[in-house]
């Protein structure tokens, strides 16, 4: 059994299929990378595995847990980050994570708060309202409050987007570490230097079915045909670019 | 370029048209569209028969009400030269100052851009006009001069920035519109009467928009008026497209201050917009325990720094109430008891309305919420728990100062018979979930229909809004009356039944109370339940695009 299991996962919106006939696994400690180009059902996907958007059919499971019928067992796996941080206008920095540690069940959770803040570079922000927050900062603080209670299960939607080359690289540091310590990582991102430099493996899709699954290195070796000297974006380009004059 | 600013102005006014069709393959828009066109064929469609004779009476050619209006119409085109606003331009969207201002498009094309997009509304206003009066085959006439009237406060709009420009602002446009009226209204009076040369002259052009838009004119008339109106609202367009002003500066400056009203009631309906933004939380979180009181705590938060304005408000209005009586005579003192129990018996009602900081506030982030670790039913009842206790705290603390004022201030006798502790604690224990009862129907409204309560100011309205607002009322309205009938009929038997068996002893209040409030409490407990399950198959993503714009 793996942390998150995803067996057949369509969603439509109305009469439009959104993603269609979907099957991937993440180990523990593996990032897996979820490209492909706008409208591909990235972003619905990574919704239906937190439980946002039920999947019109398929299964989902978390840590064992089917997402549909065990969602809140499943949810207390996992952290999702959407791409648009929505905070709480009316709590602070510290009330976030309270909150957060609160719900969350996490056992003497005012401990962990400040090294989170210190590692977001939010401890001067404690006391901040939303509405004082950059977008970045937004960002981080919805960052840090889904690592309170050390999920198994990471989902990021675009984690870096309006965040600094500073919290950029602590950001890719975190994720590093978290994967190391063992959580499973789901990773939506068009920064496919990234993906390469982040993930294990990658999920290619497009028009909300898959293209391509593997590792990165067998999805290079596969476009390069045994050249190996093709990076993950000239690799993405070929196979979006195939699927697209195929149909 | 014409064409294609014609162009996009049409075909947006197509889509949003389609769009509006479209809806109504929901269920939902099209019995709100029904709702809606029933509600004007009532309000409006028993009143055409009437109101077109009332109408036809008065307002002919060449009668007294034919007067009046151009009189009135007189004082509009006159009173917009003092409006204070003097900034030059239109109002335009983001993107149509992102793409209009960017584009080779004069100010010729801009103003065309505008007029016809404003089209579809003004002709909406028209035939709702003209339907209001039972005049509908005016429809065209009044169109003629609403259209004209759009041309005409464009063109003032950009002559009081022309005229800022020569130093001439506000006060000095005001006392110039002023003396007009001042001076026409002198000689109207010193001559006796409104017919005289001075006025005649004056309502010389706005007796055509009158002509144009009412009934009972002559053919050759009214295709006169017709004429002299579309003039005249050319003659407007080309003015304001030829006054040197800064007209791109002064459209993103209105556009600006539009934008910011939008984002301000959208904040506030955020919950950005705090009273009390430093209040500090009611209590400490405990690390262990129920998480929902998590939930409890962020909405206690917000309830005290967003919705404290409120709890003031009342407090103040119930401490002038407490403090004035001992200034008045004692006989008075009745008028302020019942003025209190007044305050006390709305509060059940108001608080609903008064204290939302519950899915109504949250509704935006619900993508949020559907990923915390709880089930449906622990949050929509998290959820509801703030308000609730605020509303319990201030109708418990309405209630025994009203119950102390009552006994101490109160001749004995008459009302003062009734306030005993045992009347007030089940007045309590009968407002709290009445409080409950209609909490859960503010937050089934938002859950249920969330493009409805969350609707944005950009969003067209029309019938399908009325009808949706209609559905919420009378939909309120009726799951009250529903919900309170059984406890109404239980309470009658259980009154009976305590008064024979318990009179007189503490036992009483328990057997008369307690059956009504069991079956309120069960029908709170069923709304939270289907509400809850209806929360975990909530599906976002069908109603997403309303809830985040």
């Amino acid at each position: 059994m793996h942390p998150i299991e995803v067996i057949s996962l369509a969603k439509n919106y109305g009469d439009f299929p959104a993603v269609k006939d979907l099957s991937f696994t993440v180990k523990e400690g593996e990032i897996l990378g979820l490209v492909g180009p706008n409208g591909a059902g990235k972003t619905t996907t990574l919704r239906a595995l937190a439980g946002i958007h039920p999947p019109t059919s398929g299964q989902i499971r978390i840590k064992g847990y089917d997402i549909r019928e065990d969602g809140v067992d499943a949810k207390r796996h996992l952290a999702f980050f959407p791409d648009e941080p929505r905070l709480f206008d009316y709590l602070s920095v510290d009330e976030h994570m309270q909150f957060i540690g609160r719900l969350y069940g996490v056992p003497d959770f005012r401990a962990n708060i400040e090294p989170l803040l210190t590692e977001f570079d939010l401890l001067d922000k404690r006391k901040a309202m939303p509405a004082e927050l950059s977008r970045g900062m937004k960002q981080k603080l919805m960052i840090a409050c889904g690592f309170l209670h050390q999920p198994a299960v990471l989902i990021f939607d675009e984690p870096l987007t309006g965040l600094d080359p500073l919290g950029i690289r602590r950001m890719k540091e975190s994720i590093a570490r978290r994967a190391k310590e063992g959580a499973s990582i789901i990773l939506s991102s068009h920064l496919l230097h990234l993906v390469e430099e982040l993930c294990d493996s990658v999920l290619v899709i497009q028009n909300g079915s898959s293209i391509a699954y593997g590792t990165i290195d067998d999805l290079k070796w596969q476009i390069a045909q045994g050249r190996g000297d093709v990076t993950l974006e000239e690799a993405f380009l070929r196979i979006t670019s195939e699927e697209a004059a195929a149909k | 370029m014409t064409g294609a600013l014609a162009y996009i102005a049409l075909v947006s006014i197509k889509n949003r048209v389609l769009m509006a069709v479209r809806k109504l393959k929901s269920a939902r828009y099209l019995i709100s569209a029904l709702f809606g066109l029933a509600y004007f064929a009532m309000m409006f469609g028993r009143n055409i028969g009437r109101n077109s004779k009332k109408f036809s009476l008065v307002l002919g050619f060449d009668t007294i009400g034919m007067d009046i209006a151009a009189g009135i119409m007189f004082l509009i085109l006159l009173a917009v030269w003092a409006w204070p606003v003097d900034d030059a331009g239109v109002e335009l969207s983001e993107s149509e100052m992102q793409f209009l201002f960017s584009a080779p498009v004069s100010r010729r094309g801009i103003l065309f851009y505008k007029f016809m997009r404003a089209q579809l509304p003004i002709l909406i206003s028209a035939v709702m006009t003209t339907v209001m009066m039972g005049q509908w085959r005016n429809a065209l006439g009044m169109w003629f001069v609403f259209a004209s009237l759009s041309l005409y406060m464009t063109m003032v709009q950009q002559m009081r920035a022309r005229l800022r420009r020569m130093h001439i602002g506000f006060i000095v446009r005001l006392t110039v519109v002023v003396s007009i009226i001042t001076a026409v209204s002198w000689v109207s009076i010193h001559a006796g009467t409104f017919k005289n040369p001075l006025l005649e002259a004056l309502t010389f052009i706005p007796r055509f928009f009158a002509m144009a838009a009412l009934p009972n004119v002559p053919l050759l008339w009214r295709l006169l008026s017709f004429v002299v109106v579309s003039v005249l609202g050319a003659l407007c367009f080309l003015v304001s497209a030829s006054v040197d002003i800064d007209f791109e500066e002064g459209s993103m400056a209105i556009s600006r201050r539009k934008a910011n009203t939008i984002t301000r009631q959208r904040s506030q309906q955020s919950g950005q917009w705090m009273a009390f933004k430093r209040l500090p939380p009611p209590f400490r979180l405990a690390a262990t325990g129920a998480p929902d009181v998590a939930i409890i705590w962020k909405n206690l938060i917000a309830s005290l720094r967003i919705g404290m304005m409120p709890i003031v408000i009342l407090f103040a209005v119930m401490t002038f109430l407490v403090v004035f009586s001992f200034f008045v005579p004692e006989a008075a003192n009745k008028v302020f008891g019942l003025w209190m129990l007044f305050m006390c018996a709305i509060i059940p009602l108001l608080g609903a309305n008064l204290f939302s900081q519950d899915l109504r506030l949250d509704m935006t982030r619900i993508e949020y919420l559907k990923t915390f670790p709880l089930s449906g039913e622990r949050i929509v009842v998290a959820e509801m728990a703030a308000p609730m206790i605020v509303m319990s705290i201030v109708e418990l603390i309405f209630l025994g100062i009203t119950s102390l004022y009552l006994h101490f201030r109160m001749p004995p006798g008459g009302i003062a018979r009734f306030i005993t502790p045992q009347s007030i604690v089940c007045v309590f224990i009968f407002a709290v979930p009445i409080c409950a009862i209609l909490t859960v129907m503010r937050n089934a409204a938002v859950l249920l229909f969330p493009a409805w309560t969350l609707r944005s100011k950009e969003e067209p309205r029309g019938l399908v809004v009325t009808g949706q607002r209609l559905v919420v009322v009378v939909g309120n309205a009726i799951v009250l009356a529903v919900t309170l009938v059984p406890a109404a009929i239980v309470f009658l038997p259980a009154v009976l039944i305590a008064n024979r068996f318990f009179s007189g002893s503490p036992g009483f209040l328990a057997v008369a109370s307690l059956p009504p409030l069991a079956i309120i409490a069960g029908e709170v407990w069923l709304g939270v339940r289907m509400l809850g399950k209806y929360f975990d198959s909530f599906d976002a993503s069908n109603e997403l695009d309303r809830i985040m714009t």
